[in-house]
């Protein structure tokens, strides 16, 4: 019987211990929790949030995204609820979500 | 679930359906689901020119009562499809559910500002996401007296009040 080689994919990203090398992009991933209704974000090796600012912020008018020849552009405005929400409501939820990097 | 969002509520016995160009594509579903239910509906479809001549075979399908209207040629009733309300207490029963151009949307708000059932705005806009993370597709709907905030079209929508979207 054949043993399955499981390769390592444990990386270091300056003093960050990470299980593997795959981190989701800023400004894609929202507060770090949403994705989890589609996916365990504990298998990443690590998770950026959005942006977050002092006060609320409710973002730039719409059109927001533009499509172009090459993707998009897209100029959310930073919308969010404020960083008091983020530590209040979110960061209790990622810490349950997401392991810590090891 | 994202991004077809939240369920478009239907609770009058009677509909009225107005349609600008391809807008008017998701309102077969909500005739279909009409016309099951037994409920009175009515269409009134807008389009700018004959290329979406072929749809009122598409419409004669449902077996209800419509209108057509064309700006630029002369297949159906000419002018835009607000000219459809011109008597506009004849549908002063119906909740009314638009879905087209911005700026059919907003001459549409004007019309019903004083309508006595629901009138709801169908939204589309770009979307990256398409599940309620990125905020790419955000509208300005009204909050309280002067305030507005942005809601989501693929999570919050894409039915919204249309006397509550902001239509910059």
């Amino acid at each position: 019987m054949t043993d399955h080689f499981v390769p390592g994919l444990a990386v270091e990203l300056g003093d960050l211990k990470l299980k593997n090398p795959v981190i989701t992009c800023s400004g894609t991933f929202g507060s770090g929790v949403e994705y989890a209704n589609f996916y365990d974000p504990s298998i990443l090796g690590a998770v950026t949030t959005k942006s977050f600012s002092l006060s609320p912020r409710q973002g730039n008018p719409p059109p927001r995204i533009f499509e172009t020849a090459g993707g998009i552009l897209n100029s959310i405005g930073l919308q969010n609820p404020g960083i008091d929400q983020f530590i209040t409501d979110d960061l209790p939820l990622i810490k349950n979500l997401i392991s810590m990097p090891y | 679930m994202r991004p077809l969002g939240q369920p478009i509520e239907i609770s009058s016995d009677r509909v009225l359906l107005i349609g600008g160009g391809i807008g008017i594509a998701p309102l077969f579903f909500i005739a279909r689901k009409c016309i099951s239910e037994s409920r009175i509906v009515r269409i009134l479809a807008g389009f700018k020119d004959d290329s979406f001549r072929l749809v009122e075979r598409d419409i004669m399908r449902l077996n209800i009562d419509y209108s057509i209207y064309c700006e630029q040629d002369h297949w159906a009733n000419p002018g835009k499809v607000s000219e459809g309300l011109a008597d506009i207490q004849k549908y002063s029963e119906y909740d009314i559910y638009c879905r087209g151009p911005r700026p059919m949307l907003k001459i549409l708000q004007n019309k019903l500002s004083e309508h006595r059932g629901k009138t709801v705005a169908i939204l589309e806009e770009w979307m990256a996401c398409g599940v309620g993370v990125c905020a790419g597709c955000a509208v300005k709907i009204r909050q309280d007296q002067n305030g507005y905030v942005y809601k989501k079209v693929c999570s919050d929508g894409p039915a919204f009040n249309l006397r509550e979207v902001i239509f910059d």
